[in-house]
């Protein structure tokens, strides 16, 4: 009976989480629509299946914490802002002077400075330094997350940075979005496995792992975790999921199809 | 005190006043990169005078890409490089950071200053052939850069109230204080186009060289100094200087430039030139490297600003 109000607590927050990520979906459903439009300016990176994270940092965030995103941003995007700001999100998507940056960034650097997202790069590997560099001006109760994928840890940027991270003991989390894919080649197509907890550990820098299929109430535990770790010593966050949109190819069987466009919304 | 000190002083000073965050590889010991550190540190020569006074790790990428993020952050922050070809290995960030917050309005930004000890000083073999300013310039000509051959201007240009990113290369043969050997005049011709010289062929000689930019300097007895080697403009300034001469069908170009680089403008150029020029039917083009110090004076001698 003690723990009941706990307990109610943790699942008005999960279903807080989902609704959230029911509401990312549907507006990237929207756009997802708009891709037969003429001048549509597609392809777009959507994030089907990166739903459920981006709705867990959004509700374990603090005020004044920042966010350094990649290419597929929408759905931080999306989970960050305000109800205000949304239309303008799905405008600068589709590079509208009415977007959230004027139609200035479209969809692959769109940043809501607003919510805190401070900067946004299509570069594999580039947006970490930059947020290294952001995390020294916050306040000591606050903390950046930057967001990786399991491309962009193979760049030489990510070793460098969570070495130089560690040596200034910046404050960071990094999710590592490891949806298996780089453009269209798999991990075991393009490379060996890299153990990211046995990285972080020889580093001196804190991991956690969200496994796919993981239920709202882990991933929430988990970022909730990492961010109030991430005041000690930085933060890897290995989150695996699948990002939908992809094909079955004859050869190869399913493919991730980059953009993350589905034909059919796979539920 | 020798010309470093003044130099190092107004680090110190420029990062006080600023409260700029302080780095650098080796910053500290063993020589403070040249002495450029050495007024950062407390009595016993080690200690950082300040806790944002640090020693990076060997990451010119990372480094630089960090005080990006805190310039978009609106703080300082001042990066000490030993040689401009270690910024090479930032060219992400110096490139695809800077563009990505281009439209950023310079009034939200800090300062993001790199000063660059080595920048014409091809020493320690070959692959220091690339410490030259212009292949530099030639990647990154968004960027604000200003080269320093004296105390007084590197203090001005420090001093001056910009926001975003600049980088001042120090000219190593003023700041080590050292003459460079003469070189032997270098005619690589034969690499480009024609290479008979008539005795009669007008001569156009181009001073290659560095001034603080946005200084525009004009030019007589067929000289034409260069100001902005990444200039878009450049080779249509050459060539509107050589064109004069197309009536004759031949002239010779000298480039005069302070370098023996093969990466230097003058080679860059050069070969542009021969590539798109087609007024002419024999058109030799030579470097004639000197000295920075004779090359400052040439330029300075040649040409008078606008």
């Amino acid at each position: 009976m003690r723990n009941e109000p706990r307990n109610n607590g943790r699942i008005i927050e999960q279903e807080k989480a989902l609704v959230m990520a029911k509401i990312i979906s549907d507006h990237m459903k929207t756009l997802n629509s708009y891709k037969y439009q003429v001048n549509s300016p597609f392809p777009i990176h959507l994030a089907f299946g990166h739903e459920k994270l981006a709705a867990c940092v959004a509700l374990k965030r603090k005020s004044g914490d920042k966010y350094i995103l990649t290419h597929r941003n929408i759905h931080f995007n999306l989970a960050l802002s305000s109800e205000e700001d949304i239309n303008k999100l799905l405008d600068e998507s589709m590079v509208k002077e009415t977007g959230i940056n004027n139609g200035v960034y479209g969809c692959m650097t769109m940043r809501n400075q607003k919510a805190g997202i401070v900067y946004t790069s299509s570069i594999l590997g580039n947006n970490l330094s930059v947020g290294l560099g952001v995390a020294s001006t916050l306040d000591k109760d606050n903390a950046v997350w930057i967001q990786m994928g399991d491309g962009s840890i193979e760049e030489g940027s990510f070793c460098e940075g969570m070495i130089f991270a560690k040596a200034r003991k910046l404050r960071v989390i990094l999710i590592i979005e490891n949806n298996n894919w780089s453009l269209g080649s798999s991990i075991k197509e393009r490379r060996n496995k890299f153990d990211l907890k046995k990285f972080a550990e020889s580093i001196g820098c804190g991991y956690s792992l969200s496994l796919k299929n993981s239920s709202i109430g882990t991933m929430l535990e988990v970022i909730s975790n990492a961010r109030l770790n991430s005041l000690n010593e930085p933060q890897i966050v290995e989150v695996i999921l699948q990002t939908e949109g992809g094909n079955i190819d004859s050869r190869r069987g399913y493919v991730s199809y980059h953009h993350g466009i589905v034909k059919e919304r796979t539920e | 005190m020798r010309q470093i000190d003044n130099i190092a002083s107004s680090i110190a000073d420029y990062a006080f006043k600023t409260n700029a965050s302080v780095m650098g590889q080796n910053l500290f010991k063993p020589s403070y990169i040249s002495g450029l550190g050495k007024y950062l540190v407390k009595e016993d020569g080690i200690t950082p005078l300040k806790s944002n006074y640090f020693d990076t790790t060997n990451s010119e990428l990372t480094s630089v890409g960090y005080g990006i993020g805190r310039m978009i952050e609106n703080n300082n922050t001042i990066l000490v490089v030993k040689q401009q070809d270690f910024l090479f290995l930032a060219i992400d960030q110096l490139i695809n950071s800077l563009v990505n917050i281009i439209d950023i309005p310079s009034r939200d930004l800090g300062t993001f200053t790199i000063i660059c000890m080595i920048s014409d000083w091809p020493y320690e073999g070959t692959q220091a052939r690339s410490n030259h300013i212009s292949l530099f310039e030639s990647l990154c000509n968004h960027l604000r850069t200003y080269y320093c051959h004296d105390e007084k201007i590197f203090e001005h240009t420090l001093n001056q109230s910009n926001k975003g990113v600049r980088i001042i290369f120090l000219s190593s043969e003023y700041t080590y204080e050292r003459t460079p050997a003469k070189y032997k005049w270098q005619d690589f011709s034969n690499n480009i186009v024609a290479t008979s010289i008539e005795d009669k062929t007008p001569i156009v000689n181009i001073l290659v060289g560095f001034v603080p930019r946005r200084e525009l300097r004009t030019c007589s007895n067929n000289a034409v100094a260069i100001i902005e080697i990444g200039s878009k403009d450049l080779l249509i300034s050459i060539i509107n200087a050589i064109e004069k001469y197309w009536e004759t069908k031949n002239v010779t170009v000298n480039f005069i430039e302070a370098s023996t680089s093969k990466t230097s403008a003058s080679y860059e150029l050069a070969w542009k030139l021969s590539k798109s020029i087609s007024l002419f039917k024999h058109i030799s083009v030579r470097t004639l490297p000197v000295g920075t110090r004779e090359n400052i004076a040439l330029i300075n001698q040649n040409t008078s600003e606008q």
